[in-house]
């Protein structure tokens, strides 16, 4: 049939859609322009065709299946573009299919039902509309990222801002650090409360260091968590072993599971550990616990990023306190060093850093001292320190430097550097340890000085021994001599010719024992009283005695202190003394005109006063008398007066050179001193300084005229001198005494306890085998009446101790005479 | 409820599970999946009682996939879905990843199908069943509230047909409801019918 005549055909080519109608046998009946459009198929060559077998896919029950019951009056049937794409494959110009929305619906022609196939081509609203999806999907995607990325930032923020927070953190102690951490930790993670565990050991053992406070169950989670050994039933123990972050949502399943067996700690529902390392060693655990929502990977980076940063800045924090430990250490170091210490920068010569001393060293400040180039110091270019300093830079090896500098800051000082290379962060310095070296010099020379006047002193000792000792012999001898001279002087008659030649011997021997008596007097031991002294009297008392004695071109003054000064001394050993003094600075003048000055007086004196003295040590600091000799003569060189004292050192021809060594040992013996101030050519003055007097002052009755005095009974007279015991038996056999001798001792004790007429011993002080004091001992043992006199060449001021330790009845100081033993024996106690 | 004898009742709800078994085996066909389309209910409502009857989603807005008919009895089918069914289901037939936002063309077009599809075999029973032709109008598809579907439509009271269809596709399920909307005098035509057919 042909439908144009039934159905308005010009139209369905007009239409913008395919048309296709076809029978209920799916007979083509008509085919549209636009078919032939999208096909290519001419509506001649199709119509009558079975559209089933043009397009084989519509045989299929999913399309005939659904189409046929439209020929029973069915309704529409409807196949869309999404289950079908296309109900008729047509191409697009680009070579894909048309994408069909297709819509079949039934047409009636005479009764007939038709098949009338309506298709749309969505391909451009399907296209775009794939497009706008794609742009929707993409659109989302990018909000989502966005939004992701938005969550990141928010969260970086977040991090940042604690991490900031903590970094910028200002010194506070670790712990307060480390809550502040924690803190920011449990806020990060939206966590309800959380906890720092420190590790203490490779066991394991862990001590809580912080948890969030003022949380409820806060105390009993770490409780239930720090247990003292950890146990194995823990989730702190699977970080420890495992080394890594664990995560746990639901806590008491974990238990189960893991340790089979329930947490007993009912608040925790939810945990996330991390441990913090530190070359891979665990040194703390975090945790955060009971976040609403599970705890993810973003929460461990987060509390693992935060606790690696703070335990950072922790470290980095006892890291510089160790170092500001160690600079203070370093900068105590320098201060109290009493070296001084320069630090250069070997390459550019500035100084990098200085101390007090080495500022003070070469008298500059600090600050100056810090300003220096090393390079640029005159004072180490003139002195060849820069050249060692040089070397020692280039060579590596110490070097020590001992020079005077003349420093920049206008001092001059010996000064002993003592330098040496290091290195630190790669770059040389250049280390100087200075020392000044003045104060060194100054004790040498005072220890050689000391040490020269030690040796001295130790010569004058010895000098002193040998002379006491020759003394002591000559006196023995001259005793001898004297004594027989005196015995035959009175045995014979008043006009015998011999007495001028007896007188002559009495001479010789009295000048030999003078000498022997300035011997003595030199080593200290010459016969002496000791009594309160005024020193003005006996200058006053010998000035006429000194000015025969002397040139009379010299004119002698006085220039004595208007009060009067005692002295505890031996009168006679006084005027030796300074006539001693005098006659020497007489014979210092050879001018035809010469003064000597003496004067007196008291002083006050220090301890450097009394260490430019002869004897530094004899004397306390304080008030002294003093006697000064002065004369404007030849004066003397250092030598000379170095030797002054010197027994036998003289400067004149004729001199013994016992007079100053004589005014020496009086000195001594008084516990006195002496200076001497001497320039060459223009005289010298000698000062004695005399301790002032410890006794009360009394005056003597004049001494009567002597009358030797006689006595009887047994004497025993013992000594090992074989010419004392003559001398001294026939002497007291003058004097009316009946005498036995005995050599040492135990002769002595043999003859005491034979004669028990024996009423007087003369005892030796000094023999060979018992001494004086042990026969003393053993006589007062035998008989306690009995009167023993001490005799000796030792005056009584030597000996005095064992005069009034041991009860003697006199002492007899040899060599002596007829008339002092007259007066001892007769003034026994 | 309308008063309908039970026995129309039954005649009709065996008419829309012929209809949906029909539909069931086409969609079968053209997805190539195993699908199982159920009716377990069938109602009998008036217009006035549907807000109650679909309260559960009559607040929200539905897919809807519409066919009027004509002839011996006069009113329009509709399968309704609900939004999260009908994504659902599209996702299922059309394999696209989940969508959540409003309905696109993908959506209308798939949902028109499967609509036109069950609709079409459950309005062949009832042309069976009449032994007369339909005139029926090209479906379309609709969305909005479940009311603005109908109202425009529905000239006077008249009892509503609603049917609840069962979709199981694979493990899922999606429930979508048919609703068949029969102006006066179609109920009588139905009950003729069926005692017509009863008695052949």
């Amino acid at each position: 049939m042909n439908l144009a005549n039934s159905v308005p055909i010009d139209t369905f080519d007009c239409l913008p859609q395919g048309i296709i109608i076809f029978s209920n046998e799916f007979c083509i009946m008509y085919w549209n322009l636009m078919m032939e459009e999208w096909t290519g198929i001419p509506r001649a060559q199709i119509l009558g065709k079975n559209i089933t077998e043009v397009y084989p896919h519509l045989a299929s029950s999913r399309y005939i299946g659904r189409i046929r019951p439209l020929f029973n009056g069915g309704p529409p049937v409807l196949f869309s573009s999404h289950l079908h794409h296309h109900f008729v494959p047509a191409l697009l110009p680009n070579g894909k299919f048309r994408i069909q929305q297709t819509t079949v619906s039934t047409l009636e022609i005479d009764s007939e039902l038709y098949a009338l196939v309506s298709i749309h081509d969505v391909s451009d609203l399907t296209f775009l509309a794939q497009k706008t999806r794609s742009q929707h999907t993409q659109a989302l995607n990018d909000l989502e990222k966005m939004s992701r990325a938005e969550e990141a930032l928010r969260i970086n923020e977040a991090r940042l801002e604690s991490l900031l927070t903590i970094a910028q953190l200002g010194p506070m102690p670790t712990s307060n650090l480390l809550e502040r951490v924690l803190d920011e930790g449990v806020r990060l993670t939206q966590s309800r409360l959380g906890f720092i565990f420190q590790s203490l050991d490779v066991n394991g053992r862990l001590e809580p260091i912080c948890w969030t406070k003022d949380v409820e169950g806060a105390n009993q989670l770490v409780d239930n968590l720090s247990c003292s050994e950890l146990s194995k039933s823990s989730i702190l123990y699977d970080v420890i072993n495992l080394c890594q972050p664990i995560i746990v949502n639901d806590l008491q399943a974990y238990h189960a599971k893991r340790f089979g067996l329930a947490n007993e700690d009912k608040n925790i529902a939810s945990l996330l550990c991390v441990p913090v390392l530190v070359d891979n060693r665990i040194v703390a655990l975090v945790g955060v616990v009971n976040k609403e929502t599970p705890y993810d990977e973003s929460d461990t980076r987060q509390l693992k990023l935060l606790l690696d940063t703070a335990w950072k800045i922790k470290m980095q924090r006892e890291a510089e306190n160790q170092r500001n430990d160690a600079l203070i250490l370093v900068g105590n170091l320098l201060d109290s060093s009493p070296f001084g210490i320069q630090v250069f920068d070997a390459l550019s010569g500035k100084c990098i850093l200085s101390n007090k001393v080495a500022s003070n060293i070469v008298g500059g400040s600090l600050q100056a001292l810090q300003e220096q180039n090393f390079r640029m110091l005159n004072s180490w270019k003139t002195s060849k320190v820069l050249e060692i300093a040089e070397k020692v830079i280039s060579n590596g090896n110490p070097s020590t430097v001992e020079t005077v500098l003349h420093t920049e800051f206008g001092k001059e000082v010996p000064v002993k550097y003592q330098l040496s290379r290091f290195v630190a962060n790669d770059c040389v310095n250049l280390l100087v340890i200075g020392q000044d070296l003045s104060e060194e010099i100054k004790l040498a020379e005072e220890k050689k000085q000391i040490e020269e006047q030690l040796l001295h002193a130790q010569k004058m000792e010895s000098l002193g021994v040998l002379a006491g000792g020759v003394a002591h012999d000559f006196n023995n001898i001259l005793m001898s001599i004297l004594g027989n001279t005196e015995l035959v002087q009175r045995k014979l008659p008043a006009d015998s010719q011999v007495n001028d030649y007896l007188a002559r011997i009495e001479t010789s021997a009295k000048r030999a024992s003078d000498l022997a008596n300035q011997m003595l007097t030199y080593s200290g031991k010459g016969m002496f009283v000791i009594k309160p002294v005024n020193i003005n009297s006996i200058v006053t008392e010998i000035v006429h005695l000194i000015e025969v004695s002397i040139s009379k071109k010299i004119k002698l003054e006085l220039n004595l202190t208007s009060e009067s000064i005692f002295v505890d001394a031996d009168e006679t050993q006084m005027r030796q003394l300074i006539m001693n003094l005098v006659i020497n600075a007489a014979e210092a003048i050879d001018k035809d005109f010469g003064i000597i000055t003496i004067c007196t007086g008291q002083k006050n004196c220090s301890v450097n006063d009394l260490r430019e003295t002869v004897f530094p040590d004899s004397l306390k600091r304080g008030t002294v008398n003093f006697i000064s000799v002065t004369d404007n003569g030849c004066g003397m060189d250092r030598d000379t007066k170095l030797k002054i004292f010197d027994p036998f050192f003289t400067t004149k021809f004729t001199g013994r050179g016992l007079g100053m060594a004589a005014v020496l040992g009086i000195i001594r013996s008084h516990k006195g001193t002496i200076s001497v101030d001497s320039q060459l050519g223009k005289g010298s003055t000698f000062t004695i300084l005399l301790p002032l007097s410890q006794m009360q002052t009394v005056s003597f009755a004049a001494p009567s005229p002597r009358k030797d005095k006689h006595g009887n009974g047994f004497v025993l007279l013992v000594d090992d001198e074989k010419a004392i015991r003559f001398i001294g038996k026939e002497i007291l056999i003058s004097l009316g005494y009946q005498c036995l001798t005995a050599e040492d001792g135990r002769r002595a004790i043999e003859l005491f306890k034979k004669n028990k007429a024996i009423k007087y011993v003369i005892l030796d002080l000094t023999m060979p085998g018992e001494d004086g004091i042990q026969v003393y001992e053993q006589l007062r043992e035998l008989c306690s009446d009995v009167k023993v006199i001490l005799s000796s060449g030792f005056t009584e001021f030597e000996v005095s101790r064992h005069l009034q330790e041991h009860n003697f009845s006199g002492f007899l100081q040899k060599p002596y005479t007829i008339s002092a033993l007259s007066d001892v024996m007769s003034n026994l106690k | 409820m309308i008063p309908i004898k039970e026995g129309l009742k039954d005649a009709l709800k065996e008419i829309i599970n012929i209809g949906v078994g029909k539909a069931a085996g086409t969609l079968n066909d053209l997805l190539n999946k195993h699908i199982i389309l159920e009716v377990p209910n069938v109602n009998f409502i008036s217009l006035e009682e549907m807000d109650h009857a679909f309260s559960t989603i009559h607040t929200l807005t539905v897919s809807a996939v519409r066919l009027k008919f004509r002839g011996p009895i006069c009113g329009l089918s509709s399968l309704v879905f609900p939004p999260e069914s009908a994504a659902k289901l599209v996702d299922m037939l059309v394999g696209e990843v989940p969508i959540t936002d409003d309905l696109d063309a993908i959506k209308v077009g798939a949902l028109s199908e499967v609509g036109n599809i069950i609709l079409n075999a459950v309005m062949a029973s009832f042309g069976d069943l009449l032994d007369s032709r339909l005139i029926f109008s090209i479906p379309v598809y609709m969305e909005g509230k479940i009311s603005s579907v109908f109202n425009e439509e529905v000239k006077c009271p008249t009892p509503v047909i609603s049917a609840t269809a069962k979709f199981t596709v694979e493990e899922h399920q999606i429930y979508g409801e048919i609703i068949l909307l029969l102006e006066i005098g179609a109920f009588d035509v139905l009950s003729t019918a069926v005692i017509n057919k009863l008695e052949i």
